[in-house]
């Protein structure tokens, strides 16, 4: 079971290497909340049936130990140290730096909002964002709508 | 202004080649599952053992007393203390461990879940609280018991009565006075430990029940 349980997370790490870009601010939080997210997913592994889609489930469980976890409070002016690719030429650089105000802009969102926001941009059907949250469809809708509208006004502060 | 429509295109390109340059080997995923768990409940279960050692070590040096001090008010109230006090208390607080080893919340959507974390961490705080309340009379009377009683026994306060009603209502006093002082610690150290982070989980469970 051991070997089934690292390849499915070897082969979906993206998730949560997502989650924790969301999450966190820098690389000590980043790698503590992987880790945590790895010994939670494997814990609730033997309750993984599998006809569930895995990557709802990996969200559920990652999405729920990124909100109650305890994390240190942030620091005024968190180091946003993303990881950073290198930057081939001017329009992937314009990319990258709108990626970057994307990020910043987020860290000013709730726990909750975030959750949405990932799996709105992960382009996730609000059924399925619903699933995950535990709220309706039509109140994902709502949530989203004030979040754009948040960031909107963020991202331009940010630009 | 770039549009939030955008940025889910731009998400989309990049991220992929952001986490790509994250990607964990699968010997180190094998190795994390070795490492320990900082996860509240999992600390609230260790917090708790650690309760449980700490009132075994109480229940043996009350245990302890009749074989030095072997008068028969003194067997009397120790057994009542032992069989009254300490043995449901550890029975009760083993039980809560076992129920804590055995919660998994997370496998819920983060609604429910959140709404049974809260529920598991609130009762916790309450037993802990109001367990660590109860015992500080009951310590406080014992060892100011055991200090006078010593002092009798070492030839100082030759005319003082330790089982007298007096001295006995003195010593209760002090106990009483004790669990007044503790009253406020004990809370403040409760909400320090845990209680601001339950409070922020309950605003972002109170987020989610708000109705559209």
């Amino acid at each position: 079971m051991e070997q089934q349980f690292v390849q499915t997370i070897n082969q979906h790490q993206g998730i949560l290497h997502k989650v924790c870009g969301i999450y966190c601010s820098n690389a000590t939080e980043r790698e503590d909340l992987f880790q945590e997210m790895v010994l939670q997913l494997w814990k609730a592994f033997p309750s993984f049936r599998s006809e569930a889609k895995i990557s709802t489930w990996m969200y559920r469980i990652a999405l729920n130990t990124a909100i109650s976890g305890l994390r240190k409070k942030k620091i005024a002016i968190t180091e946003l140290e993303k990881v950073s690719f290198q930057i081939e030429d001017k329009q992937e650089a314009n990319i990258e730096e709108e990626l970057q105000h994307l990020y910043k802009a987020i860290e000013h969102l709730s726990d909750v909002e975030k959750s949405i926001v990932l799996l709105y941009l992960e382009d996730k059907p609000y059924e399925e964002i619903a699933e995950i949250t535990g709220i309706t469809a039509n109140y994902v809708a709502v949530k989203m709508s004030r979040i754009k509208e948040k960031l909107k006004t963020l991202i331009k502060v940010y630009q | 202004m770039t549009e939030l429509e955008d940025l889910k295109n731009i998400w989309s390109k990049t991220i992929e080649k952001d986490v790509g340059q994250q990607v964990v080997e699968q010997e180190k995923i094998r190795a994390l599952l070795n490492k320990k768990s900082t996860n509240i409940i999992d600390r609230v279960r260790k917090n708790l053992f650690g309760e449980i050692v700490m009132f075994c070590v109480c229940l043996l040096l009350v245990a302890c007393v009749p074989f030095y001090l072997r008068t028969k008010e003194i067997i009397i109230l120790c057994v009542a203390v032992v069989g009254l006090v300490f043995i449901p208390y550890l029975i009760y607080y083993i039980k809560k461990y076992l129920e804590l080893k055995r919660f998994f919340s997370y496998h819920q959507d983060i609604k429910s879940s959140l709404e049974l974390l809260i529920t598991q961490l609130e009762k916790y705080l309450n037993i802990y609280f109001w367990g660590s309340l109860l015992l500080t009379p009951i310590s406080g009377f014992l060892s100011g018991f055991a200090v006078l009683y010593e002092m009798k026994a070492l030839g100082f306060l030759v005319y003082f009565d330790v089982f007298s009603s007096a001295t006995l209502s003195m010593i209760l006093s002090f106990a009483l006075l004790l669990t007044l002082i503790s009253y406020p610690i004990m809370k403040w150290y409760i909400r320090k430990l845990y209680g601001q982070h339950v409070e922020k989980l309950k605003d972002c469970l109170k987020e989610l029940n708000e109705s559209a």
